[in-house]
């Protein structure tokens, strides 16, 4: 699959997703934001795109905002050997459905999530789940064999790899 | 008069704010809100709501200034742009927040784009390489050369 690098991250499209090093370490060439609401949203479109335009890397294979269902279609009807996508996903949801729809991930990086939901898990600071979203993330961790958060750079680092069996040390918030 | 509205990531806005005072003292009108990491979107937008509700009670136009375009801080800012009535300026830097406060009060009745292009205007001015156009000589360099003024001579 030609997406070297992949994300989930509720604000898709920000400072640390377009400055981060690792666009330029993966050679990153093309982005794809799998979000079905934001494939319809043009105002929305036009901020995004301008920021990963003034990115440090050269999207020459374009941004292409898809559903997460269509990412795969996307991939296999446009197929270049050249191709080195950066996929951000909105929520696990999407990501899950992405997969579900024939995607294949090496690594996801788990980058920005608060989930809306009362009583939530905080993984990280930056990454807290409603009851619901933690089984998404449970199936997502045998499909993805490598989960980690933190930056988009993170992969490498073991402290920021997601464990299941973790999950029980984790801080309980708001029940 | 101008409102103004800091956003920016983390303290930052708190800090600018801080120093702002203690340049002027008289700061006043001037909302600030924090993006903080692990926190929801709709907490961002509780908190421009409240600062957007705080400032536009004079019922004056209001200029938000933000940190980075493209950033978080910007993208939840944008949604408030309404013509003639709130702009959005990014990139906000030290030079730029004290030309808000300055221009504002000096030109009470100066439009808001017209502010915005000011404070741009102003804020880039400050950003130099400061080696480059400014002729420093060392001492023995300038030795024996009356009358003639070089650069460093205004320091």
């Amino acid at each position: 699959m030609p997406i070297v690098l992949a994300r989930i991250d509720q604000r898709i499209v920000h400072g640390q997703v377009a400055s981060s090093p690792a666009l330029e370490d993966f050679h990153v060439n093309g982005v794809i934001i799998a979000d079905k609401a934001l494939s319809e949203d043009a105002a929305q479109k036009l901020i995004f795109n301008a920021t990963l335009k003034a990115s440090n890397v050269s999207l020459n294979l374009g941004i292409h905002y898809l559903t997460p269902e269509g990412v795969f279609s996307f991939l296999t009807e446009f197929d270049s050997p050249k191709a080195r996508y950066l996929a951000l996903f909105r929520d696990i949801k999407g990501a899950l459905s992405a997969i579900n729809a024939g995607l294949k991930l090496t690594a996801l990086n788990l980058g920005n999530y608060v989930s809306a939901c009362q009583s939530k898990t905080a993984l990280r600071n930056c990454f807290k789940v409603g009851p619901e979203e933690l089984k998404e993330l449970d199936i997502l961790s045998h499909q993805v064999s490598k989960l980690y958060f933190g930056s988009l750079d993170s992969m490498h680092n073991s402290s920021a790899l997601y464990k299941p069996a973790s999950l029980s040390k984790s801080l309980t918030e708001g029940s | 008069m101008i409102e103004l509205v800091l956003v920016c990531h983390e303290d930052l806005a708190i800090h600018f704010l801080k120093v702002a005072e203690f340049l002027f003292k008289n700061a006043q009108n001037c909302q600030t809100v924090a993006i903080c990491e692990g926190e929801h979107p709709d907490e961002h937008k509780a908190k421009m709501d409240a600062a957007i509700k705080a400032a536009g009670q004079s019922g004056g136009p209001i200029l938000i200034l933000t940190d980075l375009f493209g950033g978080t801080a910007c993208n939840v800012s944008l949604p408030y742009i309404k013509k003639d009535k709130v702009e959005v300026l990014s990139g906000v830097n030290l030079a730029m927040f004290i030309r808000a406060i300055q221009w504002r009060k000096r030109f009470p009745d100066i439009g808001l784009v017209e502010l915005a292009t000011e404070c741009a205007k102003y804020a880039r001015e400050g950003i130099r390489v400061c080696s480059q156009g400014l002729v420093l000589s060392s001492p023995e360099e300038g030795k024996g050369k009356k009358g003639k003024k070089n650069a460093s001579d205004s320091f």
